[in-house]
């Protein structure tokens, strides 16, 4: 049977600290998103696609010390809108332009969330390490 | 067996440790999707870790099965029930968990601060009150 039993407190320590580059990571796709607002293309394939990542449950076992992990970094599909601007240098023969689908509010919503969690982790890495402490202090008699 | 005399507290910080990993777990995959909170349920295990400190079950018998589960050891899992369901199947509930792990520092604390003492009593007596 393979569980978080076997490690001690300090195992928590990685764990925030998983959590925490994950965070990270996100919120690199975030920033990348939204410098991206309101890009254009000339063509679909080269317009800019907001990004997404996935996460995923790392399971505890004796070799891997769980978590979580970033899996997967996704381009999104949505058609993109076409804009008639023809002055815009990017624009083909016929006027139009390639509008990037990043979403302003997803973006900020999705920052907040990213934010939210990372502070948590600091937080839980600040009680774990609080606790590591006193149990060292409690062994000084 | 040798008479163990931090018996419960022994217990409790174990316990508290392991809920301590579990909770931070819960927190570091607070935007997993279908991610399933789990926690141990501590008076339960408490308890069964307590029944076995003061009536423990020996084996003597090679072929005797030792029990197993329930205990500080192994305390037994469950999986949270979210008060509301989240759209992406992920059932840890932030505000829950942080109480969990206030909570669960508190008693840590507190079992901490058991076995310090019991051992300053037991160095006094040895001592002589001196």
């Amino acid at each position: 049977m393979t569980s978080l039993m076997d490690l001690g407190l300090e195992q928590g320590l990685n764990i925030a600290t998983s959590a925490m580059r994950a965070q990270s990571v996100r919120m690199n796709t975030i920033a990348s998103n939204m410098a991206n607002t309101g890009s254009v293309g000339s063509t679909e394939a080269s317009t800019y696609r907001a990004q997404y990542v996935t996460f995923q449950e790392v399971l505890d076992n004796k070799e891997n010390l769980g978590g979580v992990a970033v899996t997967n970094l996704t381009n999104s599909k949505t058609p993109l809108q076409k804009l008639y601007d023809p002055n815009n240098p990017l624009a083909g023969e016929d006027g139009y332009v390639f509008a990037t689908d990043v979403d302003h509010v997803t973006s900020m919503t999705d920052m907040l969330d990213s934010s939210n969690a990372y502070k948590t982790n600091i937080e839980v890495m600040k009680t774990i390490k609080h606790m590591i402490h006193q149990a060292l202090d409690a062994m000084k008699i | 067996m040798s008479y163990d005399f931090l018996g419960a507290e022994s217990q409790a910080i174990k316990l508290c440790e392991r809920r301590a990993l579990h909770i931070a777990k819960n927190l570091a995959n607070v935007s997993t999707p279908n991610y399933q909170a789990k926690d141990i349920d501590f008076h339960n295990s408490f308890a069964a870790a307590l029944s076995r400190v003061s009536d423990p079950v020996h084996t003597t018998n090679p072929r005797h099965i030792p029990i197993s589960g329930n205990g500080a050891e192994n305390p037994k899992e469950y999986y949270r029930v979210p008060i509301l369901e989240s759209l992406d199947g992920n059932t840890v509930e932030e505000e829950t968990e942080r109480k969990n792990f206030t909570e669960n520092g508190m008693y840590y604390t507190a079992s901490l601060n058991f076995a310090q003492n019991k051992v300053k009593l037991i160095l006094d007596a040895l001592k002589g009150g001196g």
